[in-house]
């Protein structure tokens, strides 16, 4: 019989077991969250105006009015569910009406609010009007209706990426812009474009959205929207097409 | 002289006005000539007769989205493939590529995101199958399941057939669906989906093409995306 070592263990065990512990190391590193895009691996930018600018291009990203169409995979415990959303928006009059249709047709839900009255009629059991508040309600709110930040700070990346950021209490709001190619484009305007948005609690992040221009439906509004909400625990991927004035966007347009 | 005109012109407003608005929008098929129940039974034999023969059928479609919320109709355009026994593959093109297939008892759904093709696990997948099962019915010429709907039918001249649920679960997001025949009773020119209110959905078909080689590989839904199809 081997001996047990002091410690209770052989060096043979020993062995085996830092190997082991080496093994779930590098599987636990590998299976760790992309770490977090944080102020302090960045270059603060002391530039009221472009802070001003960018504030206000969250705000603005979308027209006054418009209408758009979203066709959405949303995928909740391992399933996911395809829809179809109308959308009307008022940004002035802080207004959003959807109807959320299966995509084969018949209307799953609808919602209308104005202000911070929401009404929200379900036509099914699965999807609770508590659970469209939460959720659908909450993220049209920061897609289309986003506030300004209150005293953003802002951050330049290596590759030219723009980290405008705020903290209240323990939840941080950060939009990430990028800059664009200077082609044709109007000296007067910054050339950067809203590509995601982050929500931290305790520096942990729980909501992300990712913004995507692919320039064939329009270059000014994202075509494509990613969202993860990783406390609801779901994911939306929604294909946008938009009508401004009664006339969907063209080509050539914008 | 000017006068008389203005109240001719008047007068003929007032009464072309609410016949146009009158046959737009939901209950079209309600304001046509029914026809009698012994003649739609004989329609319905033959109309399934005739669907029988068809083996393939390829189609182009157009949707054509009413919805209260929106002044424009929305556009959607893709084409439909069927294959007898149990085929089907139905694809939007545009403005959002999408894919659904039906082989045999199987389900398959891709999406297209980001100029990626996925194949996804749907949530609803009984629903979907229960749907496909129903078009595939349709192209089979099958209309008649008295289980599930009131059927009655209308001339507008063309043969219109309507369904209408009979289950209340169902009736709550779909009123009925209106089924336009071609004029040789073996395919349909469009479907009508009226939804609950004012929304309706039509879908047309054009440039079909019927008894065509088709392979079996393009309702392949183990492929990791749909197989291409090249539109005709």
């Amino acid at each position: 019989m081997i001996a047990p070592s002091k410690k209770g263990l052989t060096p043979g065990a020993k062995q085996k077991l830092s190997m082991a512990l080496l093994a779930l190391l590098i599987l636990l590193a590998g299976c760790r969250p992309k770490p977090e895009t944080t102020e302090t691996a960045l270059a603060k930018t002391q530039n009221p105006e472009l802070i001003s600018e960018l504030n206000q291009a969250i705000c603005h990203l979308y027209p006054n009015q418009f209408k758009a169409v979203h066709h959405v995979a949303l995928t909740l415990l391992g399933k996911t569910y395809v829809l179809n959303g109308y959308l009307t928006v008022n940004r002035r009059g802080k207004q959003l009406h959807l109807i959320a249709q299966n995509d084969m047709g018949g209307t799953l839900f609808e919602i209308h609010t104005e202000g911070e009255k929401t009404r929200i009629q379900s036509n099914t059991k699965y999807l609770k009007t508590s659970w469209l508040e939460k959720s659908v309600v909450r993220d049209l709110e920061t897609l289309y209706l986003p506030p300004p930040l209150s005293s953003p700070k802002l951050y330049l990346d290596q590759d030219n990426t723009l980290l405008l950021s705020e903290n209240q209490g323990r939840i941080s709001r950060k939009y990430l812009f990028k800059k664009e190619p200077q082609q044709n484009s109007d000296p007067e305007q910054n050339n950067y474009k809203l590509t995601g948005y982050r929500r931290l609690k305790n520096n942990k992040e729980v909501y992300a959205i990712g913004y995507i221009y692919d320039g064939k439906n329009t270059k000014k509004h994202p075509s494509f929207i990613a969202i993860e909400d990783q406390v609801l625990n779901y994911q939306l991927k929604i294909n946008s097409q938009y009508f401004f004035n009664a006339t969907r966007i063209s080509d050539t347009k914008d | 002289m000017i006068l008389s005109i203005r109240r001719h012109l008047f007068l003929i407003l007032i009464i072309v006005l609410p016949m146009v608005l009158g046959s737009m929008g939901t209950g079209l098929a309600q304001n046509l000539d029914p026809i009698p129940p012994d003649r739609l039974t004989r329609i319905l034999v033959d109309a399934e007769k005739n669907f029988t023969a068809v083996k393939t059928m390829k189609t182009l479609l157009t949707q054509e989205k009413n919805i209260s919320i929106f002044s424009e109709t929305i556009i959607s355009r893709g084409f439909c493939l069927f294959k007898r026994p149990g085929k089907l593959r139905l694809e939007f093109t545009d403005p959002f590529k999408s894919s659904l297939m039906v082989n045999g008892n199987q389900v398959y759904k891709y999406e297209y995101f980001n100029g990626t093709w996925k194949k996804i696990n749907p949530g609803n997948k009984e629903i979907l199958g229960m749907i496909m099962n129903h078009i595939t019915a349709w192209m089979s010429g099958r209309f008649n399941d008295s289980s599930l709907y009131e059927i009655s039918g209308f001339s507008r001249p063309g043969i219109t057939i309507l369904l209408t649920p009979k289950s209340n679960e169902f009736k709550k997001f779909i009123h009925s669906f209106e089924l336009g025949l071609n004029k040789e009773l073996n395919g349909l020119d469009y479907i009508i989906i009226h939804e609950i209110g004012k929304d309706f959905t039509k879908i047309r078909f054009h440039n079909d093409r019927l008894n065509e080689k088709m392979a079996d590989n393009l309702f392949n839904g183990n492929l990791d995306t749909p197989h291409p199809v090249e539109l005709w």
